[in-house]
């Protein structure tokens, strides 16, 4: 009776632990939807300032149909986003350009990301910073 | 086919009969063999036969059933513990299955929370970080589930033990608590224990 009872604990332990897990059911997960491909971080960034404003410029990727643009005045601080930018065609160059022009002389911290066609966003990449110059 | 019958009937009586003639009505009638002496003894042995046919009656009413016992102990872990006097057992196998049972639907809430949010993300790092999150409480939420059913089967299989127990235990139990009685009734009289 004592074999029954501990061979019964063990079989239901192993059955509940083993079976339990969430399915990934968000159509956007890459990990539950084969067709779905995370969209690379944003590279090459580049913060400049001129005449009160921010321009930001980063390289163009392919199979990414906009970027984000989230800002922050501390670089722990909570990035809000500010801008989505459509992908140029590649005709356009090698790289994208955007202006930042609701800003004050102080510094600011920039972080991108690339969304694909499904509307996934990619990793957001490492914050960059400019000090705002009149 | 009637004589046949007859036949039939007629002999079975006289084996009746033959079989009456066995019975020892003077065997029987010895109270001797009782080792009833005198009245006293007699008295005495009636004594002891109301005492033990008291005791009986007293144990067939206090007797548990066992199956009664594990329904309800089914229905309310401890509940049957609780009727074989085993209050402290049943106080924790209660508790512990109230605390697993808050504990599995509290981490399933939480886990059902992260999995709506893990549902509207479309940034990889936040859907992956809710997934994350979600499955890790659900999991804690299927153990602790796992350790409320294995606490209840075993809360079952106890209350069969625990009851056989307690009512083998009863006779002893009823014996000596009449035994422990101060003032007995008897037919020979009230005898007052000090």
């Amino acid at each position: 009776m004592k074999n029954i009872f501990k061979t019964f604990t063990l079989l239901l332990f192993i059955i509940a632990i083993s079976s339990c897990s969430l399915d990934r059911s968000n159509p956007l997960d890459p990990y539950g939807y084969e067709d779905i491909t995370v969209p690379a971080m944003v590279q090459g960034i580049l913060l400049s300032s001129t005449g009160g404003v921010v321009n930001i410029r980063w390289n163009r990727a392919e199979y990414v149909s906009k970027y984000r643009i989230y800002r922050s005045q501390s670089f722990d601080g909570k990035y809000e986003l500010i801008e989505e930018v459509s992908n140029p065609s590649a005709e356009a160059g090698n790289y994208v350009n955007t202006i930042d022009s609701n800003v004050t002389l102080m510094r600011y911290y920039y972080k991108l990301s690339a969304v694909n066609v499904q509307g996934l966003e990619g990793p957001r990449s490492a914050y960059k910073y400019i000090l705002v110059r009149p | 086919m009637k004589k046949i019958f007859l036949l039939f009937i007629i002999s079975l009586s006289f084996f009746k009969i033959y079989a009456q003639a066995d019975f020892d009505v003077a065997a029987f009638a010895d109270t001797l063999k009782y080792n009833w002496t005198n009245t006293e003894t007699r008295y005495a042995f009636r004594e002891n036969l109301e005492f033990k046919k008291s005791l009986l009656k007293k144990y067939e009413n206090e007797t548990l059933s066992i199956s009664l016992n594990i329904g309800k102990s089914m229905i309310m872990p401890g509940w049957g513990h609780m009727h074989t006097e085993d209050y402290l057992r049943g106080q924790i196998l209660l508790s512990t299955e109230i605390l697993l049972a808050g504990t599995s639907y509290f981490l399933y809430d939480k886990s059902m929370e992260k999995y709506d949010k893990y549902k509207k993300a479309d940034q990889i790092d936040v859907l992956n970080q809710y997934y994350s999150e979600a499955n890790t409480a659900y999991k804690q939420a299927t153990m602790a589930f796992s350790l409320f059913a294995l606490v209840w089967v075993y809360n079952v299989y106890d209350t069969y033990i625990v009851t056989e127990q307690y009512n083998d235990h009863l006779w002893v139990k009823n014996i000596q608590k009449e035994l422990d009685k101060k003032i007995t009734v008897t037919p020979l009289g009230i005898s007052v224990k000090f």
